[in-house]
């Protein structure tokens, strides 16, 4: 509990995530559908038959959004008592 | 159709809200067997010219026409929707006829039962006639082009250049081309709003768990949720009332139901209405400007009690992503692994929910403890407003022919409500609705209206006097007969 974000209150959630630059909460242009989607992802060719290189390059690009959102995500500490937002019930 | 010609103007039905056309029915004007052969003869001729139309189920319909009109005889009436033809998304499963979540993996597969809310058009006897073309796998992992679907690119009818935006897009351009008079589709962040907006009809993003997912694909289990395109706040709430309610089979629900009341809508002027100055400005694409600004003009002359106010800070587009790529990712699992996901038609996609694997646990925990705060920040702001308002999206639809621009809008630093406003709202599980609100080079736009869970009856009363107002849910685009 020795970190700073250990007694993180929402408030100071808020304070701090407010620093992030607003391009990057709102990702890139903004991309209907599962709508994020694009956004932080790949841009390649729209079709299964392009080349090999092309396609690692787009994995490549998938597994660095990956990374990107991973490492955005553990620059938040929370608070012990900070729950996910789903509920595991005894009795379904 | 002797009657229709005589009573009716083709033009007129093609585009009449569901009140109208019940009120047709009733008064025998038109019978439901002509209504579904009239709207049916123009899902299967212009519906392909759109790309909107995944499979035709008029052959079939024609029986539930008869159904109907029988009861319609004997007086039987069961409601606004009875008679009324439709479309649903192809995420919803129709019993022994093909539901392919829009993508090639799929394109044979065969469910031997009924979405839960097929089964609820049913009892009201509406008149499903089609299934709607959609994103494949409703845009898991990340999409690069409109392509990006069994059906190709759906293309605008107010425009064939660009897109009608997705991922129900199906849903979006054949409401908006009065190829059925409403659709079903879903979403899990924007595949309601964005197609509606895009195609210039309304669109009703109910709370989560209010209407039950049984029978639809999952892309992500804690923001799925079904909800429906039509040309008017009313008619989606009519919609709503049919299909909405608690449900065994949907481990999500709310066991909640919907009563549409607008007869008990709260006054406007008692409402107290959040929204930013610079969504309607600097944080909206330079062309979108004038419009969204008379817009704005119009809600603040209805009377209720303006605020400016500003979405809590948080990183809605990180956070989101991880929780429906780490869903996705295990909903597709099998697919992934397998190697059919190779099948999909756009690389984007087939990587994304490939590297999707790689999120960790403490990724997708970390992401949902994140949403919790969310939630309770939104809680807190709805004790200072009761509705949020915010262009629906900033920018216009996209071109249809060609890979979507990746490089980065350019927008303010300080933020309104609307920058991720459709992130929040869908983390936070909030009921959303877009409604047309102006047009640009020649495209229309939509003003999206979000309230707290269960705030459906207040969104819509909002909706309905906007619309009451204005005529832009009233254009339509110039189809072809």
């Amino acid at each position: 509990m020795s970190s700073p974000w250990a007694r993180l209150t929402r408030r100071k959630f808020a304070a701090l995530a407010a620093a992030v630059p607003a391009a990057a909460q709102a990702g890139k242009k903004n991309r209907p559908g599962g709508d994020r989607s694009g956004a932080e992802s790949t841009q390649g060719a729209a079709t299964p038959a392009a080349s090999a290189a092309t396609a690692d390059a787009s994995l490549q690009k998938a597994y660095a959004s990956v990374q990107k959102h991973s490492e955005r995500l553990a620059q938040i500490d929370l608070a012990m008592d900070v729950e996910p937002a789903f509920v595991f019930r005894a009795a379904r | 159709m002797s009657r229709v010609k005589t009573k009716l103007d083709e033009t007129a039905l093609a585009f009449a809200t569901i009140s109208e056309l019940s009120a047709a029915l009733r008064n025998r004007d038109i019978s439901a067997v002509e209504l579904t052969k009239f709207f049916g003869r123009r899902l299967e001729k212009i519906g392909p010219q759109y790309n909107a139309l995944a499979y035709s189920l008029v052959k079939q319909a024609h029986a539930a026409a008869k159904d109907a009109d029988f009861d319609f005889k004997h007086q039987r009436f069961r409601g606004p929707l009875q008679g009324i033809p439709y479309g649903a998304k192809d995420l919803l499963a129709v019993a022994k006829h093909p539901t392919t979540w829009g993508a090639k993996p799929f394109a044979h597969q065969v469910f031997d039962y009924d979405a839960h809310v097929i089964e609820r058009l049913r009892h009201e006897q509406a008149i499903l006639i089609g299934k709607l073309a959609m994103i494949e796998l409703a845009g898991g992992g990340g999409y690069s082009s409109a392509s990006a679907s069994l059906q190709g690119p759906c293309l605008n009818p107010w425009n064939r250049l660009y897109w009608a935006g997705g991922s129900s897009s199906g849903s979006g351009a054949a409401v908006a081309a009065g190829l059925v008079p409403f659709a079903l589709g879903s979403e899990t962040s924007g595949s309601i709003l964005t197609p509606a907006s895009y195609c210039g009809v309304s669109g009703l993003r109910p709370t989560y768990g209010l209407v039950s997912r049984h029978g639809a694909m999952a892309l992500s289990w804690t923001l799925d949720k079904i909800g429906v395109l039509a040309r008017s706040a009313e008619d989606c709430g009519l919609v709503l009332h049919a299909i909405a309610g608690g449900d065994e089979d949907d481990p999500g629900s709310a066991h909640k139901s919907f009563y549409y009341t607008p007869q008990y809508a709260r006054n406007l002027r008692d409402l107290r209405i959040g929204y930013a100055e610079i969504d309607f400005d600097a944080w909206a694409d330079e062309p979108m400007r004038p419009a969204l600004q008379n817009a704005l003009g119009i809600v603040k002359s209805m009377g209720a009690q303006m605020k400016e106010t500003k979405l809590p800070a948080f990183p809605y587009g990180p956070v989101i992503s991880v929780i429906i790529d780490s869903e996705a990712a295990s909903v597709f699992e099998a697919l992934i692994r397998s190697g059919d996901i190779d099948q999909l038609a756009d690389l984007s996609q087939i990587q994304g929910l490939k590297a999707s694997l790689r999120y960790s646990a403490v990724d997708y925990l970390k992401a949902m403890r994140i949403r919790s705060l969310m939630q309770d920040a939104f809680a807190e702001l709805f004790e200072d407003v009761d509705l949020l308002i915010a262009p629906t999206r900033f920018s216009l639809p996209e071109r249809a022919d060609i890979p979507f621009d990746e490089t980065p809008a350019k927008r303010p630093e300080e933020r309104g409500v609307g920058g991720g406003l459709i992130e929040a709202s869908n983390l936070c599980g909030l009921p959303g609705l877009t409604i047309p609100c102006g047009f640009v080079n020649g495209l229309p736009i939509g003003l999206q209206i979000v309230g707290p869970p269960f705030s459906e009856n207040t969104i819509l009363a909002f909706g309905r006097e906007f619309q009451n107002r204005t005529d832009f849910h009233k254009q339509h685009p110039p189809v072809p007969a």
